[in-house]
């Protein structure tokens, strides 16, 4: 079943993409939404026996959220590389990264790596350590795969991004309710919980970035006049509902980031040099990309906001790379990298003071790896004498 | 640009971005956001207002040069002559 529903008003490319992105969270029964070609209506289609007006309710609320207060701009773009390569990209490359084994899934957005898939995984986040330590002097850091509820609290991730968030809970201790849950399970899965009682409000999540972690541990510091800089790689997670797909949209999927904090000065110009440094390894690599102005998944009545104040203040860039075309054969890319800057957020946050006596600014450059060998396998395809050196080496041996 | 528009502009601020009695004084060189606290997510409001208020269009990338009430004034004060 599907239905109409007109916009607000006109949307513009950016806000017709995030509007189909984040229309999975207005309601488990909307199986797809599309802005129509006019961009001031919406097609609305439903799952098998959902209660349309219910729905309708829902989607239009949503869609009074995201679109009202939007007030569009111009994104930049700071840079665009086109492969010295020109063979065609190679399509169905998920199917064939698992067809040879080397992607296994393993659960809805989690996979398993191994063979040259794996070896390019390890060659990106290879690169990556290699910029943060020679170009930035980046020490390496290990963070815990979970990150408390407050933590997350105070970085305002759950006003900004509620509907990603992925929360850990257990079961109360309590021998009863424990009990009643081992019997209730005895038996093959699904997992059953007998009652929602048994089951703590979460005091830790699963870390949806790495750079949190970072911030949290130099609360109440003062910095000195080189700042901080670190570079650590982790498992992050975002629920992406309905959108989860292949490796382009992982729930579990691996971050690498630099980051940077200190002088209001300093951040500004390590972030530049970050996007520089990424414009080199595009050359090397030789892979289709832009660079350009972004905004984060907020959601709700964040988005406008928040996304005005991020664009408008150049605060993230990412880097996006190409992959094959979707079904309707437009050209696709995929956010591959971003490049932010938060000002002083997380030094008010944490009471970290720069060097000029000031709530420290931070910024921070982070790679998501996984959609890199999703790219690098379109674009180069699986003959390995198509690949360029150093990858070459580095994924065939 | 006369200390009038500066005060209705400050008007708007205060309303906008909720700023507690002790920082309602806003001095008009301290920058909104970084010095003052004024939420990101304040802009936008703040910008609609403006526009609102003195029944302008604000370009937006004049407006984000213009993050103190002296020049939001001037932003102002330049559009509505």
């Amino acid at each position: 079943m599907t239905f109409t529903l007109a916009l607000p008003k006109k949307v513009d490319a950016d806000l017709a993409a995030d509007v189909e992105k984040q229309a999975p969270y207005a309601s488990p029964h909307v199986r797809r939404l599309r802005v129509n070609a006019d961009r001031a209506s919406v097609e609305v289609e439903l799952e098998e026996g959902a209660d349309a007006a219910e729905v309708r309710g829902k989607v239009e609320r949503y869609l009074t959220t995201m679109v009202s207060k939007y007030r569009a701009l111009d994104r930049k773009e700071l840079y665009r590389h086109e492969r010295r390569d020109r063979a065609p990209y190679a399509t169905g490359v998920y199917a064939e990264l698992k067809r040879r084994g080397w992607v296994v899934e393993l659960g809805r957005g989690q996979v398993a790596l191994a063979g040259p898939a794996l070896n390019c995984y390890r060659a990106v986040d290879d690169m990556c350590v290699a910029l943060g330590h020679s170009r930035f002097g980046a020490s390496d850091e290990i963070y815990p795969t979970l990150i408390p509820t407050d933590i997350l609290g105070r970085c305002g991730y759950f006003t900004s991004f509620p509907h990603t968030v992925s929360m850990v809970t257990h079961l109360v201790e309590d021998f009863d309710l424990i009990e009643e849950f081992r019997q209730a399970n005895a038996k093959a899965p699904p997992l059953t919980v007998p009652r929602r009682e048994a089951l703590v409000t979460p005091e830790a999540c699963l870390s949806p970035a790495v750079c949190y972690h970072c911030y949290q541990a130099i609360e109440g510091r003062t910095l000195a006049e080189r700042g901080h800089v670190v570079t650590s790689v982790g498992r992050c997670f975002r629920y992406e509902s309905k959108n989860i797909t292949g490796l382009d949209r992982l729930w579990d999927f691996t971050m690498r980031e630099i980051i940077f904090v200190g002088t209001e000065a300093m951040v500004t110009a390590r972030r530049l040099e970050a996007i520089e440094a990424a414009k080199a390894q595009m050359e090397l690599r030789d892979l289709d990309c832009t660079i350009e102005g972004a905004n984060d998944p907020f959601f709700s009545a964040a988005y406008a906001t928040k996304t005005y104040y991020q664009v408008r203040s150049d605060l993230k860039y990412e880097l996006r790379l190409a992959v094959e075309p979707g079904a309707d054969g437009e050209a696709r890319s995929i956010a591959s990298a971003s490049f932010n800057l938060h000002e002083n957020f997380f030094g008010k946050t944490f009471t970290i003071t720069a060097a000029d006596g000031q709530p420290a600014f931070t910024g921070c450059a982070a790679w998501g790896i996984e959609r890199w060998v999703l790219a690098a396998f379109t674009q180069h395809g699986f003959e390995a004498a198509r690949w360029p050196e150093p990858l070459r080496a580095q994924i065939f041996g | 640009m006369s200390s009038e528009l500066e005060a209705r502009v400050r008007q708007v601020v205060v309303r906008v971005a909720k700023l507690p009695p002790e920082k309602q004084e806003v001095p008009p060189e301290a920058d909104l956001f970084r010095d003052l606290g004024v939420e990101s997510t304040a802009a936008l409001d703040l910008l609609l207002s403006l526009e609102e208020e003195f029944n302008v269009s604000i370009p937006d990338d004049k407006f984000g040069d213009a993050r103190t009430v002296r020049s939001l004034a001037a932003l102002v004060g330049a559009l509505i002559t």
